[in-house]
């Protein structure tokens, strides 16, 4: 289709239309030249579809970093080829991923989204995970451009850096997904950078990203980004998201006809969004959907979100405990039961299943586990499904009180805004308890509103009022009411709200238990057995889109469980759920950590066959592990700025004793390396070749780290190469070195000098040291 | 992804008092244990809470203010801990949920030393703390006299124990263990050494 004669088509007002979203996860289309609704869906880790709460059951991945924790780009367009499936199935043209800002401080909320620390690993599996989405017809977004590393006043603050910084570090995976996978789309960020939206950024738009890099594909705005009219078009966005409404629309074709866009510029923007729905099969002749694609809990996605997770998991600690073989299992802990999946936010996805790692181990292991709920790990409260409410029911009434809709739920929550219940003036939301018998239950609703509850012939009214302002808590953060009351099988607990915001939901649990108590229930169990594998770990309350962490401790008492665990158990495994970095005051005291990430709906199989070895836990990490709070980069703004004062030194390039460094990780074998050698040409290190050496008794993956060390600059991650070998075997391992993170930006890119190569498992264990400069 | 637009009320995070409260006190916490009392000003306090230093003062008037919250936090902390919504436990519950409590210790050390600290200076009636320290071990003693006794009731432990006795030196072996735990932390597992001890209670006075 000839783009040039379709603009040509369409008068100013019906081009400008096409340039805002028509709704949450939609464009308009435009009949006349051929082009269809396009469909975006969120999603880094499921395709979730147009629902953001309760929508199409989708396959649930391993999130980010347990993915980038293979370092293997192999395994990343796998993992986009899979995404892409899941968006055929939906009839979803673009993904809203893959997330592309970097680790900056560990404090940050949304850092499970995100690969890594490291620009270049980012880079690289990003523009592999593109590949894989794209090579199927699904276009990528890469996001959020640019410096949109923290969420704190993520919509107004300022992000100040310097043009160094930009160019080596946070700009570094942008530079390198365009220019090595060539996305159809980008996203703009929230903030501003340097004092200038990311949305109205000329100079990082059009200078950089569409100039310099020649990015032809679409630059779309993050949802209810966009701050002005002239500005933004002028700036390079392409459209902005979602719609109806904003700052484009008649203001735009106003903004024309005023003079202040030229309408070249519209054309550009247009043009751009036409060549992305010729690319996705939207315009002129219309993309066929597969329709035998394998449903999200088909035992071919089973057996490839075990791998993507298992594969992953990082030893980060091990006395020879691991791989389990003991003959009987203590299994401790909250997360062992409620195992979590995926992080929080918008992109939460709806599986068709999480295995817990209570079900995964004891689907192994039968008998010989027994397992013992830890202490609490939520402040707030998780919406009941199945096993706590049965017959779960949302009906919406309208101002006379007819009703309007009335659905069977999976869980008793819902979106007031954005789904079905879109536009009602009361919600009810109502399920019958599931007991066997009487028994003292919490219970309460969750959510801004004017609420009545009807439990157990009691009757309740409260008024959760949306006070204080904060953007994200609407439908992240809701308030909550509780009581506690005894309810009896059969009881059913119905709630009916008005003036909801966006989320509505019940509460019902058992009333919780001091913690000591549980404590010793759990020193109990692992009194009895051989090893005791206790489960700890972070939940969508610190791992969520919106809101950053105060702390990197484990919420509630988790490390109080795991000490009085290890002081009475013979051996003790830890397995940590969680994204990104926790203390571990208890790390001396504990044989084994297994680093487990939020490992998918296959969590539990995944996790088991990482314990007994069924699969090699062969990840290294991706992000450096600081000791304690005051060692991670605070991200609160001053004044609505937050100045990235670290410049280059991010992470690992900037630390000095950690707890765990980036790259770091056990496997279960162990490796030796032998002679080395470097070939560079222009004073650029192309390739660096190793002996490396399967010392251990396992068939086993080494990921082989080169860093450069130049004089006066930070150490840098310059390559990296994945070997299987089997026990006893010896190969030679090239890995290639990139060109890109051997430069400095000083008016320019200039050539780096001098210094040492590294190859290392981690910069806590370095193996070979060559001079860099040898020719 | 974000919420309605018709929810974007403020600009700024305009965090209420009770939360910046509390956040004063998390941080006061750590910035004592770390860096003790002496040595934390008011000015380092606002800052990491993101308050300005007249805000924090609104909050708490002077520093003995702050470490009052802050260890009445720690004892509200240590209460919710122990006993939860349901009463606190008795008889050997008690020392069973007592052996937890020093797995707790166990993994946040400063505070540990903190508090160590200043329970010794706190014994001086002047010292801000006094009457913190005071009433701290009256209650510690009030509930593991009415432990022992509600034991002794139900049958638990025998009805000729001495329950001040038993009560001071359980209090003593924690606080000793806490003491030379923190000069030798990892030769004494305080854990496990009160273990023992509760052990040789119970083979002496269990029934």
């Amino acid at each position: 289709m000839d783009i040039e004669k379709v603009l040509a088509s369409l008068d100013l007002p019906r081009k400008v239309r096409l340039l805002t979203g028509s709704a949450l996860f939609a464009l308009h289309p435009e009949p006349e030249i051929g082009l269809a609704s396009l469909k975006v869906s969120d999603g880094p880790t499921g395709v979730r579809g147009a629902e953001l709460r309760g929508g199409t059951i989708a396959c649930v991945l391993p999130n980010a970093t347990l993915l980038a924790q293979h370092w293997d780009p192999a395994l990343a367009r796998e993992v986009g080829e899979v995404l892409a499936d899941e968006a055929a199935a939906q009839q979803v043209h673009v993904v809203l991923g893959p997330t592309i800002n970097l680790h900056r401080t560990a404090l940050g909320g949304r850092l499970f989204e995100a690969y890594s620390e490291d620009p270049l690993l980012t880079g690289v599996i990003a523009a592999a995970y593109v590949h894989g989405l794209q090579d199927k017809g699904i276009g990528a977004t890469p996001k959020h451009y640019v410096a949109n590393e923290s969420e704190t006043e993520r919509r107004t603050a300022s992000m100040v850096l310097d043009e160094k910084t930009l160019r080596e570090i946070y700009l570094l995976p942008f530079e390198i997904v365009v220019e090595d996978s060539a996305p159809w789309a980008i996203m703009a960020a929230y903030n501003n950078i340097n004092g200038i939206p990311a949305t109205e950024h000329t100079e990082l738009v059009e200078g950089v990203l569409k100039g310099e890099w020649g990015f032809d594909g679409l630059l779309m705005s993050d949802w209810f980004a966009t701050k002005s009219t002239a500005a933004s078009a002028n700036g390079g966005l392409d459209l902005v998201m979602p719609g109806p409404g904003g700052p484009w629309e008649d203001k735009l074709v106003a903004a024309v006809k005023a003079g202040e866009v030229a309408e070249s510029v519209i054309d550009d923007h247009l043009g751009r969004l036409l060549l992305l729905a010729s690319r996705t099969g939207a315009l002129g002749e219309q993309r066929a959907w597969p329709q035998d694609l394998p449903a999200p809990d088909s035992e071919v996605r089973r057996e490839q979100l075990r791998r993507f997770a298992a594969g992953g998991m990082t030893v980060l600690k091990n006395s020879g405990v691991l791989p389990l073989r003991d003959s009987s299992v203590a299994l401790i802990g909250r997360h062992a039961i409620d195992t979590v999946a995926q992080g929080g936010g918008s992109a939460g996805v709806r599986p068709p299943h999480v295995i817990s790692i209570a079900d995964g181990l004891t689907s192994r292991l039968g008998s010989a586990v027994s397992v013992v709920d830890g202490v609490e790990v939520r402040l707030r409260y998780a919406a009941p499904g199945p096993g706590v409410l049965k017959d779960i029911r949302a009906t919406t009434y309208d101002a006379d009180g007819e009703v309007l809709a009335s659905r069977e739920m999976e869980i008793a929550e819902l979106a007031a805004y954005g789904g079905w219940a879109q536009g009602a003036s009361s919600i009810e939301v109502s399920g019958e308890v599931v007991l066997d018998e009487p028994t003292r239950m919490l219970i309460g609703v969750r959510g801004f509103g004017d609420w009545t509850l009807d439990v157990a012939g009691g009757q309740y009214a409260t008024l959760l009022a949306w006070a204080n302002g904060i953007v994200e808590e609407a439908l992240l953060k809701p308030p909550h009411w509780t009581a506690e009351v005894v309810l009896s099988p059969g009881d059913r607990i119905t709630a009916r709200v008005r003036e909801a915001s966006a989320l509505v939901g019940l509460i019902t649990q058992p009333v919780p238990r001091a913690p000591a108590d549980a404590i010793g229930a759990a020193v109990r169990a692992a009194r009895e057995a051989d090893v005791a594998v206790v489960v700890v770990g972070l939940t969508e309350e610190q791992e969520t889109e919106g809101f950053d962490k105060a702390t990197l401790a484990l919420p509630g008492e988790q490390d109080a469980l795991v000490a009085a665990v290890a002081a009475a158990a013979q051996r003790t495994v830890v397995v940590v759920n969680a994204a990104t970095p926790v203390l571990m005051p208890w790390l001396a005291q504990v044989d084994a950590v297994l680093w487990a990430g939020l490992p998918g709906q296959e969590a539990g199989d995944a996790v088991a066959a990482a314990l007994l070895g069924h699969i090699e836990p062969a990840g290294r990490l991706v992000t450096t592990f600081p000791r304690t709070d005051f060692d991670a980069l605070p991200l609160i703004p001053s004044n609505g700025e937050l100045v990235y004062s670290e410049g280059t030194a991010i992470g690992y390039r900037g630390a000095t004793d950690p707890l765990f460094w980036f790259g770091h990780g056990l496997g279960y074998t162990t490796w030796e390396y032998g002679a080395a050698s470097q070939s560079t040409v222009d004073g650029v290190i192309g390739s660096v070749s190793v002996e490396l050496t399967n010392t251990g008794e396992r068939p086993g993956r080494e990921v082989v780290q080169v860093y450069l060390r130049p004089a006066g600059e930070p150490v840098r991650l310059i390559g990296w190469a994945v070997a299987d070998v089997a026990a006893g075997e010896t190969v030679q391992v090239d890995v290639s070195c990139s060109r890109r993170v051997q430069r400095v930006w000083a008016d320019g890119w200039q050539p780096i000098g001098g210094g040492e190569v590294l190859i290392a498992r981690g910069l806590g264990d370095v193996r070979v040291t060559l001079p860099a400069d040898q020719e | 992804m974000s919420v309605p637009p018709r929810y974007r009320a403020k600009s700024r995070v305009d965090v209420s008092g009770e939360e910046s409260r509390a956040k004063a006190v998390a941080v006061a916490t750590e910035l004592f244990a770390l860096t003790g009392f002496k040595g934390t000003s008011v000015a380092a306090v606002a800052a990491r809470t993101g308050l300005s230093q007249s805000g924090l003062l609104h909050h708490f008037p002077s520093k003995a203010a702050l470490l009052t919250a802050v260890l009445e936090e720690r004892d509200r902390q240590d209460g919710d801990f122990l006993a939860g919504s349901a009463g606190p436990p008795l008889g050997w519950a008690a020392f069973d949920a007592l052996a937890a409590l020093v797995a707790r210790n166990s993994t946040r050390p400063h505070l540990v030393g903190l508090f160590v600290r200043l329970a010794a200076e706190a014994t001086e009636p002047a010292h801000p703390a006094h009457t913190w320290v005071r009433e701290h071990y009256s209650g510690l003693q009030r509930w593991l006299g009415d432990a022992v006794r509600s034991g002794q009731e139900r049958g638990e432990i025998a009805a000729d124990a001495p329950v001040g006795s038993i009560v001071r030196t359980t209090i003593a072996v924690i606080d000793g263990l806490q003491q030379q735990w923190l000069l030798q932390p990892d030769e004494v597992s305080m854990t496990a050494e009160f273990e023992a001890f509760a052990g040789t209670l119970r083979a002496r006075w269990a029934r």
